[in-house]
């Protein structure tokens, strides 16, 4: 049976190669306004999968925060109001909302700042006048008629991303032109009608304690002074000063139609589907001025801030970010990278084997590029979560270990290849489904300038060779370079159950009698607390119980 | 039966449902000799096979929940037949092929995508992952290590609800079980029960992909032809007699919460989905004074699941004689015509769009077979059903002194208070 899937293996390294059926049929064409579109013809019932595109993302906000992205897109993807699609209009209530909300915010900063001062009455007054406009616009949502809903759409996606903005849906190929007008007219439009309770939910999600904070920790240390640093900010401070119209001023900003792209997938008259975008899309135009927000993307590598570790105390799991500085998507190198990261953290890869092989060490791990996006240099990323009884730091070392190994010494037989052939078939797995397939080639066209790049992997007619992928690992996975992000609650601030509290206690009590800086003393405790939850619950209660005796003793 | 007997009345029923502009693939079904029932949608624009194997077993089925959890823990081992855990990783890899296995309520589901040209590796991947578990003494020892390390007391943020979901007393293999329960195990009664819950009549294996109907039936021939039918049915216990049980929180001060949880057995049955979502629009319609509502399960525990949350203006006891009217109202009424045609009209687009995305479709082929969505009518008999008093099991969270007493009062059934 092994020779038999040896054999087939081979075969399969044949198949892949010779069909060159890595790369989807994509039809491309371009409306008279510039609008960009892809389609991908495929029996599908009378089905389509409908997505569009903007290129700018949370990290192309200018002077607004990345959270302008996450708001825009979800105001105005959402299920529209009638005044959305240009019947009637809300400017007046979203602005009587808007100057309410902002003058709500001032007075409770000035309040934060003086703890003496009471609510006044006019505080009060705008809290009704704020209550009655959410009432009016929450009457008006209630009744409001989901027309997408009525051509047979279903399963909407959205996202905003770094690089680029997106949303889709599935609709019969019979309501296309329709859905292809109501889109544009929300396009150009821009009412924002869903705006406040739009942020209402980004809000009451910011707040979640259990919501990941380790990306913004790492985007934060690995990108001083450039957009993606800032992409996962999305704070209860900075929500609340988003205006309205401050969002809706970069929306203007960014729907140009050069910015944008529909990608197509699934059973699609070609001809019939050019018109009928161009029926939709082709009347949209450019508004105003670019404002200087970032356009070129530098091929190369800047000045990395060289080797950082952080320590962080979050409430959520204990979680390691190792990551290192790479070049953008569209540079030669990455496709190699792409290899490296395979053959650290695919089924078999060595990271694999290594943290959760026959002594497991992390309960989850993950390798990937592109983080945030893949516009610029970017990061490659690997986070672990260690099993119970193992340290970060054991993580750490053992990741190490292994990228010093890749470096350094010889690779496995067969192993790049068999690292090659698994992203090879990714590839084709990955265009099975309507809205992966589309994502994958509208943001890999948004952020890199051609879809082509998303399948350059499989492209290649020639295994990579050793010395090749060693030379990148020795290039960019540089120790000098490392970024390591260590998150786990914090023994003292945030203990992890009553025992480590009760221990907490007892050890802060000894310490305190040996040591007199209580700054030292609670940086013992910390650190030993830290070592204590490596051993088994049985055996930490005995410690307790030791220390407990020394206490009363 | 031809084949063609058997595609056309399927693809009736399907027309029937399906939105203006839209045209059903068509489904090829058949059976092998053993009763696995075999479906199959043909697409060669890609070249990508992917299958599902389900099998599920009737209500009652006497296993014990040790030896499901047992038994789930084993199939999600990645061995099986002649493959050890190296053999069968390098065996996936060198397809190209991604296999995965997820059980439900009385379900275990095998699924597969891989290359057209590797699909018959990768399906005899599956086959024995499926059929030939790892049941060793080894595996059950080293099994009992884990599962004990995941026992324990549940978190206690949790703790209000997994009390309640215990109270159900739904012996899913997600729940978990006892610990001396797991030690009484031996490997004769797991043996037993895979042969007695994994068997061909009780199961669906669905193709898509690029090949053809020759293809399909050789593939399904070559790698399940064998698989023996019983000697003995699996034996089935009836279920145990309904009562209506209300668990009560007392947390004055905060917003009223209640999960509500109605048996329903028919787990597969496409009516499910409907009736949650039809509960779903109903309770969230002006004026209603339930701010949220949530269906948190359709079926996986054999149970229609919701959560309901009032808004902070509503006081607990209006809050909870609305829900009790409204209640009342449906298992008389049922729900509107309008709100049902709503519904039934979503679903179906739903459905269509799964045209795009043949993982959901396949794993609706494999739960639902040929079944045909209900009308109305039918809808709202099913949705009396359901409702009925002694198929309820609640939570409330948040009752106030009032609310007790007027709870206290009767007309709820069974109450259970926990006080903090």
């Amino acid at each position: 049976m092994r020779g038999f899937l040896a054999a087939a293996a081979f075969l399969l390294v044949g198949v892949l190669s010779a069909q060159g059926t890595l790369l989807p049929e994509v039809k491309e064409r371009r409306l008279s306004n510039g609008v960009r579109v892809l389609m991908v013809p495929r029996s599908a019932g009378g089905m389509v999968h409908g997505a569009l595109f903007l290129r700018g993302g949370r990290a192309d906000t200018g002077a607004l925060p990345a959270a302008a992205a996450e708001l825009l897109v979800r105001s105005l993807f959402g299920p529209p109001l009638p005044e959305d699609l240009g019947d009637g209009s809300l400017d007046a209530l979203l602005s009587q909302e808007e100057g309410a909300f902002e003058a709500l915010r001032l007075e409770r900063i000035q309040r934060g700042r003086r703890p003496s001062a009471h609510a006044n009455s006019e505080a009060a007054e705008l809290e009704a006048i704020l209550a009655k406009v959410h009432g009016d616009l929450g009457a008006k949502i209630d009744q409001a008629k989901d027309p997408f809903r009525a051509l047979g759409c279903a399963g909407r996606w959205t996202r905003a991303e770094a690089d680029s903005l997106g949303t889709g849906v599935d609709l019969p190929f019979s309501a296309l032109g329709a859905w292809a007008k109501l889109e544009a007219r929300r396009l150009q439009r821009l009412q924002l009608g869903r705006f406040p309770f739009e942020r209402r939910r980004l809000l009451s999600e910011a707040q979640d304690p259990k919501a990941p904070r380790g990306h913004a920790v790492l985007l934060g240390a690995a990108f001083p002074g450039h957009p993606y640093a800032q992409v996962e900010d999305l704070g209860r401070p900075i929500l609340e000063a988003l205006t309205w119209s401050e969002v809706r001023a970069y929306g203007r900003w960014l729907i140009q139609p050069e910015r944008l792209l529909l990608v197509l997938v699934g059973d699609l008259d070609l001809e019939r589907t050019v018109v009928l975008m161009e029926e939709g899309f082709g009347g949209l135009k450019g508004s105003i001025e670019d404002q200087g927000r970032r356009e070129s993307s530098l091929l190369d590598l800047p000045e990395a801030p060289g080797a950082r570790r952080l320590q962080a105390s979050t409430p959520d799991e204990a979680r390691l970010l190792v990551a290192w500085r790479i070049p953008p998507g569209n540079h030669p190198a990455t496709p190699g990278l792409r290899v490296l990261a395979e053959i650290l953290g695919g089924t078999r890869g060595r990271l694999v084997r290594r943290l959760q092989g026959a002594v497991p060490l992390a309960k989850r791990l993950e390798v990937r590029l592109g983080m945030p996006g893949e516009r610029d240099a970017n990061l490659l990323v690997i986070e672990v979560e260690p099993l119970e009884g193992h340290s970060l730091d054991e993580l750490e070392r053992a990741i190490h270990g292994e990228v010093l190994r890749l470096q350094r010494e010889a690779f496995g037989e067969g192993e790049i290849r068999r690292a090659q052939r698994q992203l090879e078939a990714g590839l084709v797995r990955g265009q099975e489904d309507a809205a992966e397939l589309a994502r994958n080639l509208g943001r890999t066209q948004a952020e890199c300038g051609d879809w082509r790049l998303a399948y350059r992997p499989g492209q290649s007619r020639q295994d990579l060779g050793a010395e090749e992928i060693q030379e990148l690992a020795r290039q960019y996975l540089v120790p000098g370079q490392t970024i390591a992000v260590l998150l786990e609650p914090d023994p003292l601030l945030d203990p992890r159950d009553a025992l480590e509290t009760q221990l907490g206690r007892a050890l802060g009590e000894l310490v305190r009698r040996q040591v007199e800086d209580p700054g030292q003393a609670e940086s013992i405790v910390r650190a030993t607390l830290r070592q204590l939850r490596l051993l088994s619950p049985a055996e930490r209660e005995q410690t307790l119980r030791l220390l407990q005796r020394q206490v009363r003793s | 039966m031809t084949w063609r007997g058997l595609v056309l009345p399927g693809l009736g029923l399907v027309l029937a449902a399906a939105p203006p502009g839209v045209t059903p693939p068509l489904v090829h079904h058949f059976r092998l000799p053993n009763g696995l029932a075999v479906s199959l949608v043909e697409r060669h624009d890609r070249p990508l096979v992917r299958a599902e194997l389900r099998v599920t077993w009737a209500a009652g089925a006497e296993v014990g929940p040790a030896t499901l959890t047992a038994l789930q823990r084993i199939l999600g081992i990645r061995e099986g037949g002649p493959y050890d855990v190296e053999g069968f990783t390098r065996g996936v890899e060198d397809a190209g092929a991604r296999l995965t296995f997820s059980a439900e309520y009385r379900a275990f589901s095998w699924q597969m995508l891989a290359p057209s040209a590797e699909q018959d590796i990768a399906l005899d991947l599956l086959a024995h992952r499926a059929l030939h578990p790892p049941l060793t003494p080894q595996h059950l020892e080293q099994l009992r290590r884990e599962l004990r390390k995941g026992l324990g007391e549940a978190p206690l943020a949790n703790r209000a609800k997994d009390r309640f979901l215990g109270l159900l007393g739904a012996p899913s293999p997600l729940l978990g079980a006892a610990e001396d329960a797991l030690d009484r195990l031996n490997l004769e009664t797991l043996i037993a029960a895979h042969r007695n819950l994994v068997q061909p009549a009780q199961a669906r294996l669905i193709f898509h992909g690029d090949l053809s109907v020759d293809q399909a039936r050789q593939s399904a021939l070559l790698h399940f032809g064998a698989w023996g039918k019983p000697v003995l049915p699996s034996p089935v216990l009836p279920p145990p007699p309904p009562q209506a049980r209300w668990v009560v929180v007392p947390e004055p001060g905060r917003p009223l919460e209640v999960w509500l949880a109605f048996r329903f057995e028919g787990r597969d049955d496409p009516s499910l989905a409907l009736l949650g979502a039809g509960l779903k629009r109903h309770w969230r319609r002006p004026p209603s004074p339930f701010l949220e509502v949530e269906c948190l399960k359709e079926g996986e525990d054999g149970l229609l699941i919701f959560r309901l949350r009032s808004n902070a203006k509503t006081a607990p006891l209006e809050a909870l004689q609305s829900l009790r009217k409204t209640l009342g109202q449906l298992r008389e009424e049922g729900l509107p015509g309008q709100l049902w045609t709503e519904v039934l009209e979503e679903s179906r687009h739903q459905r269509a769009a799964e045209y795009l995305h043949p993982e959901a479709w396949v794993a609706r082929l494999a739960r639902e077979g040929q079944a045909a969505l209900p009308g109305v009518e039918g809808l709202n008999t099913q949705l009396r059903e359901i409702l009925a008093e002694s198929n309820l099991t609640g939570l409330i969270l948040g009752a106030d002194a009032q609310s007790r007493t007027a709870l206290a009062a009767g007309g709820l059934g069974a109450l259970l208070w926990l006080d903090r």
